[in-house]
């Protein structure tokens, strides 16, 4: 219980170490605030895996036996672990009590992130390097570390509720971090804004929940949702569901993760790996019991299947490396909610680990590669496998992993949420196979443009469809394309601590991968077990799917292979589709020109109201409160014996009032 | 006993600190510094006398509420002592005067709290009154100061006048001068003249609480008073005070607490709703607070008004957010003037730009004295509204709310001017840091237990619930 009860620290000290580097910044010189950061994290990163052993111990011990999953030995005493202060206190009521929650899930989820978010602030510190507001960076990768530990670990909604807005805070600020870029400024409002309005949605559901149950408290929440009505339990369920739709960037929130790409790399691979987007589908998993109770898991699964097949069609009409890797978040994110919609908890939360990982690998791996090579265009990337060999092993292991070629991790989860699929929703099912297939296209696609090709002018830049469309900048005006590198640039491998952290994550995601597979007997899987899990099945059950998957990717695999080892530029597709593709299939566009007109409608309506009827009033009414304050200066007059009479004629009546007559 | 000690220590601290003034007159930071140790101590004292529940000599109360007392004027004594440092040289009436009677005004502030014995009471307003005129005439040489000084002790005699006057009446109607007598004698029935006694007792009570139609003298007070010297009657006779008035209530009156309550309840009302106005048209912040402070006394005494362990902890919160706020501003103030900036909107112009840290801090104190939330102050107010709601007083809360709105228009004024306005005088300002750290350290708390009530509000809670059940 020594790490339970220390538990608190966990999200205390990266919140220390954004207050230390806010406010004393300017004296950490170098690199040293870097080195700070990190080193607050590997203490984190300590504490939480200390914490996720200790509740491997406590937790019930499940075992699979000829098919079915039986209990070994129940939890431990004292587990879940619960850590609790009293926090808002009003008489007569729940109150809110500042609580810590930690069960099965939630020490998993914490370690993953402390060690994800750990190896990203190794990476930061040679990334950022000679950036001009450096401590400000890793203050800010600090405190958006500290939110999503308290998310996760928050036993109460409303702290959890905290914790997400100040998440959003974050991704907005670090998003914007070179916010003298028009584009970013664009960006870091189109983020907010996109995610600001699907938290209408938790607020609201919260505030229904504790209307109907009167607690905020998860364990409490989790346990009377059966005593919820249908109708009432989907509302609120899908309330909440609407704002994980707008943090995890699912279709049709999912807008604006790909322009959040503005933000240095790290920052992307922190909040599109292992913090933000996973807190939408961290949400869902731990309102699930209400979105059952609710009937309203289809659309979970529905949204989730249409998003993973969507993001993974438009990728591969992209050329910004990083842009490739925002779709194939948003797809792999369809994935979970897949998954959970279709009764795949465990397999779901199996996947958002793995994903965790080899995205977090993913993206700083194309973070090495934009560092080494000075462009984010995979046509002008120069046979980067030539001179980037570190970066080359470590991302074709997150490239497989992300594909889901056995053994990789990706291949087990992934594997696993199709199987729970093909059971219930063989659609979703066949949706999540047509899918998998394009994931390793454009993965194949960018892996041999970047590493194996010469450098190329790029396609994208000269695109003369997309000029007319100044939405696909943002709407930021005229901002020059990113300057090509120079003809003769050689690119460099990064330097040590990148590629330390590129290794730790390359090695975590085979690790957790072959954690939750059969050959491991589903020990995560059964860690996590909530107490029904159609997943957990013998490993010979596995088997098919296992082949079909495998087959698919490998498909994938060779035909991108084919079609861009030679001659990446040509163009074969109609160019019609090439363009609704890569502008999106308008959806920005459409949200640019029709939702913003409309949306703005009531506004004017309102400002009209505004200026003609609330205004006067308003104006009317601080005249006359003005005048009132004025002629009451009359009544200090600043004689001592109109001061006295005041006194006497107080005492009077008070007298008066005590009985007195006269 | 531990709360005897304190009060020993508080008045033979005050003594030696007076007699060894004559030595000591160029070394203010030897005094000052023996004057912030005694303090410390007592504060430390205070929180240990938390849990006594010893009634010493038959007339001081030693229990949590006396606790409670001791440690927060404790605290804002120290914290008046430490401001003092800012600039000693100019407290032209001798320093030792000057930190003698800041510890006597803490001790008459504690007996007054612990009485059991009218006597008692009286003699310990009395005490922390003297020091409070002293306090306030301290710049002798300016005309506002002896102006302002001078009004408020004529005055202040006056309303003692009526106080002593309606503890006579009591004590001709009851027999007894100790309040636990007096409440066995009100038990089977109030006679008016003890009710017209209770009723004049509450002139010089609400006169010291600056309490609409007693509050006349403030505002000259105020700003005849250095900032310093407006912390300290921001923080010390009001902590007193209100709390010895909840020990009359509590203690002695109880009988008669609806009745009374209902008089408080109007007097809280003409001083939160003229309050508020009176400060709309102020150009000088001291003034500004003077007036504001009538205002904020107000809802303070809305929930004594309520009464009952959740209304009197309603308003200990008030106080304590009022204490930390109230008198974090003047603090911000003399900081200010200490670095030549005049307290006024004129003045304080732009000195977001001359000095950002101080003007943030200000910020912090005056969206806590408005009631913004995550704010000490917005709580405060929570909770006396939510008090006078319980008591059903819906009319009254509507008013309440509807004047704090006139807060926020006097209070954005001033952060207006600190903010967007254009400095007249563009050079960075040189503030002491020893001032801005105790400002800081006042935002700091104000923003804390905006944020984190739960701890001290159940502790000031506990206090009255003990209290009223002994």
């Amino acid at each position: 219980m020594i790490y339970a009860n220390l538990s608190y620290w966990i999200p205390l000290l990266p919140f220390l170490g954004f207050l230390m580097l806010i406010l004393l910044g300017p004296l950490f010189r170098g690199r040293l605030s870097g080195w700070f950061a990190t080193l607050t994290m590997a203490l984190v990163a300590f504490l939480a895996l200390g914490l996720l052993a200790e509740a491997l111990r406590a937790a019930p011990q499940w075992r699979l036996v000829g098919g079915e999953v039986e209990l070994a030995r129940g939890a431990l005493s004292g587990f879940p672990f619960r850590l609790e202060w009293p926090w808002l206190s009003i008489q007569g009521e729940a109150g809110i009590s500042l609580t810590f929650y930690i069960d099965q899930l939630a020490a998993l989820v914490v370690a993953m992130v402390a060690v994800a978010s750990l190896f990203i602030h190794l990476f930061s510190i040679g990334y950022m390097d000679g950036e001009a507001r450096y401590p400000t960076f890793f203050a800010y990768l600090q405190l958006f570390t500290a939110a999503m530990l308290t998310f996760v670990m928050a036993g109460n909604f409303f702290i959890a509720l905290l914790a997400w807005e100040v998440m959003g805070l974050m991704s907005y600020l670090l998003i914007g971090f070179y916010y003298k870029k028009k584009t970013a400024q664009a960006a870091m409002k189109k983020a907010f804004l996109t995610t600001k309005l699907a938290d209408l949605g938790f607020m609201l559901g919260l505030f229904w929940l504790y209307k109907e149950l009167g607690t905020f408290d998860l364990a409490t929440v989790a346990e009377k949702a059966a005593l919820l009505a249908v109708p009432v339990a989907s509302g609120i369920g899908l309330l909440v569901f609407v704002a994980a739709i707008g943090k995890s960037a699912q279709f049709p929130l999912h807008v604006w993760l790909l322009d959040a790409m503005e933000g240095p790399t790290p920052v992307s691979a922190m909040i599109h790996a292992a913090t933000m987007v996973a807190a939408g589908v961290y949400l869902t998993g731990r309102f699930y019991p209400v979105l059952e109770q609710g009937q309203a898991l289809g659309y979970v699964a529905w949204i989730g299947g249409i998003t993973a097949l969507f993001a993974a069609v438009l990728a591969p009409a992209f050329a910004d490396v990083k842009k490739i890797m925002a779709w194939s978040t948003v797809s792999q994110l369809g994935y979970m909610f897949l998954g959970l919609g279709v009764f795949g908890w465990a397999a779901a939360m199996f996947h958002l680990l793995t994903h965790a990982f080899f995205k977090a690998l993913l993206f700083l791996g194309s973070g090495s590669m934009i560092h080494g090579s000075k462009t984010q265009d995979i046509f002008e990337m120069n046979r980067l496998g030539r001179y980037m060999p570190w970066t080359w092993v470590t991302f074709a292991v997150g490239a497989l992993a992300l594909i889901g070629v056995p053994p990789f991790a990706g291949f087990w989860s992934k594997d696993l949420i199709l199987d729970v699929a093909k059971e219930h929703a063989p659609v979703l099912w066949f949706i999540g196979m047509v899918a998998a297939f394009f994931t390793a296209f454009y993965t194949t696609r960018m892996f041999v443009i970047a590493f194996h090709h010469p450098s190329l002018p790029s396609p994208w830049k000269a695109a003369a469809w997309n000029k007319d469309c100044p939405e696909l900048n943002l709407k930021a005006g005229d901002c020059p394309p990113d300057p090509a590198p120079e003809p003769d640039h050689k690119p460099h491998e990064s330097g040590a601590e990148m590629i330390i952290a590129l290794v730790a994550l390359a090695a975590l995601s085979l690790i957790v991968g072959f954690w939750g597979s059969p050959l491991f007997g589903q020990s995560l899987l059964l860690f996590l077990y909530p107490g029904e899990a159609p997943e957990i099945i013998p490993a010979s059950k596995l088997f098919g799917g296992y082949v079909i998957g495998t087959l698919v990717a490998l498909a994938g695999i060779a035909v991108a292979w084919g079609l861009y080892a030679r001659d990446p530029l040509k163009q074969r597709a109609p160019l019609w589709l090439t363009q609704a593709l890569q502008r999106r299939l308008y959806i920005d566009e459409f949200y640019y020109r029709v939702v913003a007109e409309v949306a703005q409608w009531p506004t004017k309506a309102l400002w009209l109201l505004d200026t003609y009827v609330v205004d006067v009033v308003v104006d009317a009414v601080g005249y006359v409160t003005m005048i009132t304050g004025q002629a009451l200066r009359y009544l200090q007059s600043g004689k001592l014996a109109v001061y006295a009479l005041y006194i006497a004629l107080g005492a009077l009546a008070l007298v008066f009032l005590g009985g007195a007559r006269w | 006993m531990i709360t005897f000690l304190a009060v020993v220590l508080l008045a033979v601290g005050g003594m030696l600190v007076a007699m060894a003034a004559p030595l000591l007159d160029r070394r203010a930071d030897v005094l000052a510094g023996v004057t912030v140790a005694i303090f410390g101590v007592t504060a430390i004292m205070g929180a240990l006398a938390y849990s006594e529940r010893v009634l010493i000599l038959a007339s001081l109360e030693a229990g949590p509420l006396t606790g409670l007392a001791l440690v927060l004027l404790s605290v804002a004594g120290l914290a008046v002592a430490w401001s003092g440092l800012t600039r000693p040289q100019s407290l032209k009436g001798g320093p030792g005067e000057f930190y003698a009677f800041l510890l006597w005004g803490v001790l008459g502030g504690v007996l007054l709290v612990g009485a059991n014995n009218l006597l008692l009471f009286f003699l310990g307003l009395e005490l922390s009154s003297y020091a409070t005129y002293v306090i306030a005439a301290y710049d002798r040489d300016r005309r506002e100061s002896a102006e302002g000084a001078t009004k408020y002790m004529v005055l202040g005699a006056l309303g003692s006048a009526f106080l002593l006057y309606g503890f006579a009446l009591i004590y001709a109607a009851t027999g007894s001068i100790y309040l636990d007598a007096i409440r066995q004698s009100l038990a089977d029935g109030v006679p008016t003249l003890a009710r017209v006694g209770f009723a004049l007792a509450l002139v010089g009570l609400g006169f010291k609480l600056a309490l609409v139609p007693f509050h006349a003298w403030v505002p000259d007070a105020y700003q005849g008073a250095r900032p310093l010297g407006g912390a300290f009657l921001a923080s010390v006779p009001k902590i007193a005070v209100a709390l010895g008035l909840i020990t009359l209530l509590g203690r002695g009156f109880f009988p008669m607490n609806s009745e009374a309550g209902g008089w408080i309840l109007g007097l809280a009302f003409l001083s939160f709703v003229l309050g508020n106005l009176w400060a709309l048209p102020q150009e000088n912040i001291k003034r500004l607070l003077a007036y504001s402070t009538v205002g904020h006394m107000g809802y303070l005494a809305l929930g004594l008004a309520v009464g009952g362990a959740f209304g009197y902890a309603s308003a200990g919160f008030y106080l304590l957010a009022y204490l930390l706020a109230g008198a974090g501003a003047f603090f911000a103030l003399e900081a200010a003037e200490a670095a030549g900036v005049p307290s006024t909107l004129e003045g304080w112009k732009g000195l977001g730009r001359r000095a950002p840290l101080l003007a943030a801090l200000v910020a912090l104190l005056f969206l806590s004295l408005a009631g913004v939330p995550l704010l000490a102050g917005f709580l405060a107010k929570l909770y006396v509204f939510a008090a006078a709601a319980k008591a059903g007083w819906y009319g009254v809360l509507v008013v309440a709310v509807l004047t704090t709105v006139l807060g926020y228009f006097y209070y954005f004024k001033v952060l207006a001017a600190v903010f967007l306005d254009a400095p007249k005088d563009a050079g960075a300002l040189n503030v002491s840091p020893s001032a801005v750290a105790l400002v800081f350290v006042f935002a700091g708390l104000s923003l804390l237990f905006g944020v984190w009530p739960g701890a001290a509000f159940s502790v000031i809670e506990r206090a009255f619930s003990v209290f009223l059940g002994a």
